[in-house]
């Protein structure tokens, strides 16, 4: 999601969907309720967002991909993990939340070229082996399905070694009605031939409206499996009773759970943050106490500069100024391999086994 | 099949999926409309040259213009975007955002034949006839009562309208010196065929419908023709056998192209002409028969 304005800030867009939604709850409840603020924290822009605070990053992490074979940087490609390739058909979204990790990228969107190339890559002899799963993102790349489908038609024909495609999108969030025959069609065209999973986000029970639970159902009835990741983010979803009604919710609506992700260090989200503390808390309180089912237990996650992180006992190394030193299994020479331009940040370190330390910013509570 | 769907779609993400910054406020834009209708909530492209009236502009609320070059608009909501293709752009804006491809599947009195290979996402109209040889690539949508025999090959993405014939028998009588029809008629990627259009089986060289190439109703394309990619061929042209049709060419309504003439590319034909002649590249020709009139930008 790219959405530098001319001001060079993160410029709002709430789609008219949730404006309506937003309006409703606004009259309905009340602007202080937590429902209503659950969607503006995550929408509206905040004046807090323009107080400068700590060293946060622009860019989650840096991992694209640059093909040896191509004269250019493919643009659109990000590859950090082995046995899947992130790719980015287009930075558009139908709504800016807040929080986006991906606020200061470049934005475009892909020609059917670029996406034809990006295909290539993936059935290409060296690649062919190793890539079992892509994952599209961006932007949101359910915004343009001709192109997703293109890219699909692709996959398919081209690169037949990827068996799961996931496509992360909030798009039935944010306006459900362009959740429509153009999208369906796309899933109905190869379901026998990849697994589709869609990855949402969802941060309060709130955001699953009837006509998005509608749109999910009907996504569902075609094959496609939905997962969840959430975002912890202080005054969304920072207390048991919400985490513990918005698990419960997924589960109902046959959606996966699969990472809580402790919110990013991005600059002008800081307002959003949490400790890492408040949110192991928070993780404890809601897995280990029967609340919720085993099966909609998440995994509590920092999105580091080398890459997530699961907060078991004994990552957290050492903390210092505001920073903690996680461990992680992730090992330098193997990256290397699959991903030659990849350097180790200035936050990383590598210990005496050769696996990647980070240091990860953390947030105070008050 | 398509739908023009209205939608709410902010004109910053238009801005955003064309990659260029958006002058003006940000609205919601729902209509993709002619600049000569303005109305609320609404984009257009502008051609070169012809700019809207104050007139015009005061009486819709909420307009988003695609532009060569920079506007001056008044106050209010009014913005443009700056691109080099506005026309183009455009179209890829209503294509993206505000048209809906309609679900596959096989009418039930559709004459499939077992052996045709038929891609995924394909829909097949009523009473479609499609013969043991013929290939259809992914997501192409054939309309009711069009005919596709002989060694056909349709590409992903295409439009075959109403009652078009592609593969007919070609009209030739000289037995001995072209022989039956042996080669196959290959239509490109993301091809539009227009309804009642006949495209005949070729006898000694393939027919070759170019990627993205548009062919309006009631055309003829006579065996062994060859068109070009992105051209486009507008109702009621008869083309000849053996002709071919360059690159991003215009062929303008009720033109007639005689045998084996070879049109340029980036070429336009003009409304009505006879072509008996080769047209070059990069110019217009009109008239019966047709003359030079200009070099085309």
């Amino acid at each position: 999601m790219a959405g530098l304005g001319m001001q060079g800030s993160f410029q709002e867009r709430i789609s008219p969907f949730l404006r309506n939604k937003m309006a409703t709850l606004n009259r309905e409840r009340g602007q202080d309720s937590p429902e209503y603020r659950a969607l503006e924290l995550q929408y509206v822009r905040s004046p807090l967002e323009d107080q400068p605070a700590g060293e946060a990053n622009l860019r989650h992490w840096e991992a694209d991909l640059k093909v040896e074979a191509q004269e250019h940087a493919v643009r659109g490609m990000e590859r950090l993990y082995r046995n899947c390739l992130v790719i980015e058909p287009t930075m558009v979204c139908a709504a800016h939340c807040r929080y986006c990790l991906r606020a200061n990228y470049e934005m475009f969107t892909l020609d059917e070229d670029e996406l034809r190339g990006i295909a290539e890559y993936c059935g290409s002899p060296g690649v062919r082996n190793e890539l079992s799963e892509v994952l599209v993102t961006g932007g949101d790349p359910l915004v343009v399905p001709r192109r997703l489908g293109y890219l699909i038609d692709a996959l398919v024909e081209i690169a037949p070694n990827i068996k799961v495609i996931r496509i992360g999108s909030r798009l039935p969030q944010h306006d459900p009605d362009r959740i429509d025959d153009g999208v369906y069609e796309i899933f109905r065209r190869h379901h026998d031939a990849v697994r589709f999973e869609l990855a949402l986000q969802v941060n309060h029970p709130v955001e699953l409206f009837p006509e998005v639970v509608e749109k999910l159902k009907q996504l569902q009835s075609l094959g496609v499996r939905m997962y969840a990741q959430n975002v912890l983010l202080k005054g969304v979803n920072d207390s048991t009773d919400t985490l513990v009604a918005l698990y419960r919710r997924i589960r109902e609506l046959g959606i996966e759970t699969h990472y809580l992700f402790h919110s990013v260090p991005m600059r002008s989200t800081h307002h959003l943050r949490t400790s890492v503390a408040r949110g192991l808390q928070l993780v404890q309180e809601l897995t280990n106490s029967g609340l919720i089912s085993g099966r909609a237990k998440p995994m509590y996650a920092a999105m580091t500069d080398i890459g997530k992180i699961t907060l078991y006992e004994g990552v957290v190394l050492d903390r210092s100024q505001g920073r903690l030193l996680l461990q992680s299994r992730y090992r330098y020479d193997e990256r290397k391999n699959w991903n030659p331009n990849w350097e180790l940040p200035q936050t990383a370190a590598l210990d005496e086994e050769g696996y990647m330390r980070v240091w990860y910013l953390d947030s105070p509570d008050s | 099949m398509f739908r023009l769907k209205i939608r709410d779609i902010h004109a910053s993400e238009i801005a955003e999926f064309l990659s260029v910054p958006l002058t003006g406020p940000d609205f919601v834009v729902r209509h993709p409309i002619s600049p000569r209708h303005l109305q609320d909530a609404a984009f257009c492209y502008l051609p070169e040259g012809i700019t809207p009236s104050p007139e015009q502009l005061s009486q819709a609320h909420g307009v988003l213009f695609l532009s060569v070059a920079p506007m001056t608009l008044p106050t209010g909501l009014y913005a443009s975007l700056v691109t080099k293709q506005p026309r183009i752009d455009f179209i890829r804006i209503v294509d993206e955002f505000y048209i809906e491809r309609v679900a596959s599947g096989k009418s039930d009195s559709a004459h499939v034949s077992p052996d045709a290979r038929i891609g995924s996402g394909v829909y097949v109209g009523e009473h479609v006839v499609l013969g043991p040889d013929v290939v259809v690539g992914n997501g192409t949508h054939i309309l009711d009562n069009v005919v596709v025999d002989g060694r056909v090959e349709i590409g992903r993405n295409c439009t075959v309208k109403s009652n078009a014939v592609v593969g007919s028998q070609a009209y030739s009588f000289v037995l001995d010196e072209r022989g039956p029809p042996l080669l196959n008629p290959h239509i490109g990627r993301i091809v539009w065929i227009g309804a009642n259009t006949c495209i005949e089986n070729p006898a000694l060289n393939d027919t070759v419908i170019g990627n993205d190439a548009k062919i309006d109703d009631l055309v003829q394309i006579g065996h062994d023709c060859r068109i070009g990619e992105r051209t486009m061929i507008t109702a009621g042209v008869i083309m000849s056998h053996d002709v071919e049709v360059g690159d991003d060419s215009h062929i303008a309504p009720n033109a007639s192209i005689r045998e084996n003439v070879r049109i340029g590319r980036n070429a336009v034909v003009g409304l009505g002409s006879v072509v008996l002649s080769d047209v070059e590249d990069g110019s217009t020709y009109v008239g019966n028969p047709a003359r030079f009139l200009k070099k085309n930008k």
